[in-house]
């Protein structure tokens, strides 16, 4: 780990350097054309990439910290998972497409053999390229497309990230990639990783302003009430960032198959929380466009659902654990932890 | 470089603690006689002198004392292990618990070396069980609003006063009293001290408190002019404030915040598993296990902060409030999945065990501090106060 403390440092003066205004949009106008550029000329995006390809060979247990800085800094970018799928496949990409943003999609249920749909895609507005992957069906080999030859949606909202992707003529359904990888759990830990991120992020900007901003003729940080609703924020933040730490360290080859999930879901419950209280302790003012707060909220509730909710990531958890494997907590943790 | 208010580095648990946790199950496992759903549910509130007597003679009790003492000398994660492995198969460990949690940390780090020599060997040995005398009819939360008082006489101290909410008082050795040795209740954290007592002293007037559920654990404890000698002074005279908030980090990490409904939880899944699983149910196993895993990650973290010698106080305290909440929702929660599948039916003794969890969950977020103080030192913690 002392290793990448410099490799750490780099990546996170160059991402706070994107945003010179930490109220400007990652992906708006010439800040935005300009800001993945640089990320391109740094070479981080290799930086799981096996060392003789040029990467860094940087393994999950390793990422953690990297992928919490990107949601730290860029919401509105899929710098985690294009960092993750470059590691993965990178002899699939082309010299074209491996300094593409590239995210991952889920193949929606009513696709069939002449149409693949994926509903709400993540990071839909800023990816060039998906990773299309069947949640359900893990015999169904994942795609990697361009998003300029599918259909696009926008789900009537530009302010959310999603796009609804229709690819409609199967010669244009891309290459398989023969690759036998769990891609549902590493999208769900390096979403989990990216909230932390964009979580330590809000709690830091509401702190300030809970500093800042005065009511009745003091600093609204001195009333209890505030006080105690910003230990809650504090509490579900820790408990994020304490999980996917340790998801990611008991990832060694492959994302971890049940800690991964538990990661996604207690961090999207720690999202909820926490952005509600973001909000409440801002007022009127964190709602506006041009207040950085709503940067990193609006991409905490699209994350939220992104790669398995909560409940989604529960229920499995749930089921193995109702299945009979073990006999009870004590068993559990002595097979799985 | 973005950086976390907390920081709670993850830890797992030492391989080498795997054999200590096969001897603990092996131990376990020839434990008669079988424990209901409810003593389970008790868990550290259930007091059994000869069980803490057969932990002691294993090696269980005070597993991070020195050897020379009486201990083990093992590191926290093999306590964590040896604690974990009692409290999820809800055995009866309240007799020992108090003495071995915090009254031993705490002589060994303020006592004199008499003190170490004479109480430590004895609560490793589980011939010495320990209760805390804190609260105060006028001083809960408020802690340093104490007015128990020890005024110094010839050869030692004269106590007067009153504690309350006492945990076991009937039932223990000692106490490890907070009192006002100098000054006045308005001095605030100045002027307080901490004392060893035996219960056995003339003056000592302990009368029980029956709780909710009517159990008896709680007492009053009224002290009439109670002499003690010297040598029951803890640590320096005065300095008993930052003493007890040492203590209390010692008291508020450990996994007993996370595992005071962990029998209920295996119970609800042995049942579900033997009755037709409910919809409902994986989400809500789930749930749970989610903040299980998620907490016990924070708990080893705290653990290995202590080892290294840290205080981690706002760690020790979020670790506490978000683990009383899991402990005070778990109960709750079951009772309400099998009120809502009525087509299954229910064991007696998983419903009277969960009925008991619920009425005694409140006390979860009480005892050893309130979710409100938690809050506030964690605010603190923040920059906030």
């Amino acid at each position: 780990m002392n290793d990448n403390k410099a490799l750490l440092e780099g990546f996170s003066d160059l991402l706070e350097s994107l945003s010179s205004h930490p109220f400007t949009s990652t992906t708006d106008g010439e800040n935005g054309s300009t800001a993945w550029q640089k990320i391109v000329d740094s070479g981080f995006l290799g930086i799981m990439a096996n060392e003789n390809a040029g990467g860094a060979g940087l393994a999950i247990p390793d990422m953690q910290a990297f992928w919490v800085e990107s949601g730290a800094n860029t919401p509105e970018i899929p710098l985690g998972l294009s960092m993750l799928i470059s590691g993965l496949i990178e002899k699939k990409l082309t010299s074209e497409t491996k300094n593409l943003p590239i995210s991952i999609a889920l193949r929606s249920v009513d696709s069939d053999e002449n149409t693949l749909r994926c509903r709400s895609a993540a990071f839909g507005s800023s990816a060039e390229y998906f990773v299309v992957i069947d949640p359900l069906d893990p015999t169904w080999s994942p795609r990697l497309l361009p998003k300029n030859d599918a259909d696009q949606e926008d789900l009537s909202l530009p302010s959310s990230s999603h796009r609804n992707l229709t690819w409609s003529n199967p010669h244009s359904f891309g290459e398989k990639i023969d690759l036998s990888y769990p891609w549902l759990e590493a999208a769900a830990l390096v979403t989990a990783c990216t909230m932390t991120g964009s979580l330590n992020r809000i709690l830091e900007i509401t702190l300030e302003y809970s500093k800042q901003r005065s009511q009745f003729g003091k600093q609204i940080s001195k009333f209890q009430a505030i006080q105690q609703q910003l230990s809650v924020m504090a509490e579900e933040i820790s408990a994020a960032n304490a999980i996917t730490q340790y998801a990611c360290m008991e990832s060694l080859e492959v994302p971890h198959p049940l800690l991964s999930g538990v990661a996604k879901a207690r961090t999207s419950q720690a999202a909820e929380k926490s952005l509600k209280i973001a909000h409440a302790v801002h007022g009127a003012i964190g709602i506006t466009e041009e207040y950085s707060l709503q940067r990193f909220t609006r991409a905490l509730i699209d994350w939220k659902t992104d790669f398995g909710s909560e409940s989604f990531w529960n229920k499995r958890i749930g089921k193995y654990l109702l299945g009979g494997q073990t006999k009870n907590f004590s068993e559990f943790i002595t097979t799985n932890l | 470089m973005m950086t976390a208010v907390t920081n709670f580095e993850a830890k797992p648990l030492p391989k080498s603690t795997r054999a200590l946790r096969e001897d603990v199950q092996t131990f376990l496992r020839s434990y008669k006689p079988k424990l209901t759903e409810i003593q389970k549910a008790k868990s550290w509130m259930g007091f059994d002198r000869e069980f803490s007597k057969a932990l002691a003679k294993k090696g269980f009790i005070g597993l991070t004392v020195p050897k020379k003492f009486g201990g083990q000398g093992k590191d926290g994660f093999s306590r964590f292990t040896v604690i974990e492995e009692l409290l999820l198969n809800g055995m009866p460990v309240g007799a020992h618990w108090i003495a071995d949690r915090q009254s031993a940390p705490l002589i060994l780090k303020y006592g004199t070396e008499e003190q170490k020599s004479f109480y430590l060997p004895k609560i490793c040995s589980a011939d010495a069980f320990f209760c805390i005398g804190m609260s105060e009819p006028n001083s809960g939360s408020d802690l340093a609003s104490v007015r128990t008082r020890a005024t110094k006489i010839d050869g030692g101290w004269s106590l007067s006063g009153q504690k309350i909410w006492t945990t076991n008082a009937h039932l223990c050795d000692f106490m490890i009293i907070l009192v006002r040795t100098s000054g006045t209740a308005e001095d605030r954290h100045e002027g307080l001290s901490q004392f060893i007592v035996d219960l056995k002293q003339p003056g000592i007037d302990i009368r029980k408190i029956r709780d909710l559920t009517g159990d008896h654990h709680f007492n009053e404890v009224f002290f009439n002019e109670v002499f003690l000698p010297d040598n029951c002074l803890v640590g320096k005279e005065g300095a008993g404030w930052q003493q007890v908030i040492s203590e209390l980090a010692f008291e508020r990490s450990g996994p007993e915040r996370i595992y005071s409904s962990i029998t209920l939880f295996d119970a609800w899944i042995q049942h579900s598993r033997d009755t037709a699983l409910t919809s409902d149910a994986p989400v809500l196993a789930g749930k749970i296990l989610t903040e299980l895993i998620t907490l016990r990650a924070m708990s080893l973290s705290v653990v290995a902060k202590i080892e290294e010698g840290e205080e981690p106080v706002i760690e020790s305290a979020i670790v506490k409030d978000l683990g009383t909440e899991l402990e005070q929702m778990i109960p709750h929660s079951l009772a309400e999945n099998l009120a809502t599948n009525p087509e299954s039916v229910v064991s007696q003794e998983l419903l009277s065990a969960l009925a008991y969890g619920m009425q005694i969950s409140p006390t979860y977020s009480l005892r050893g501090g309130t979710r409100e103080i938690l809050r506030g030192m964690i605010a603190r913690g923040l920059g906030l106060r």
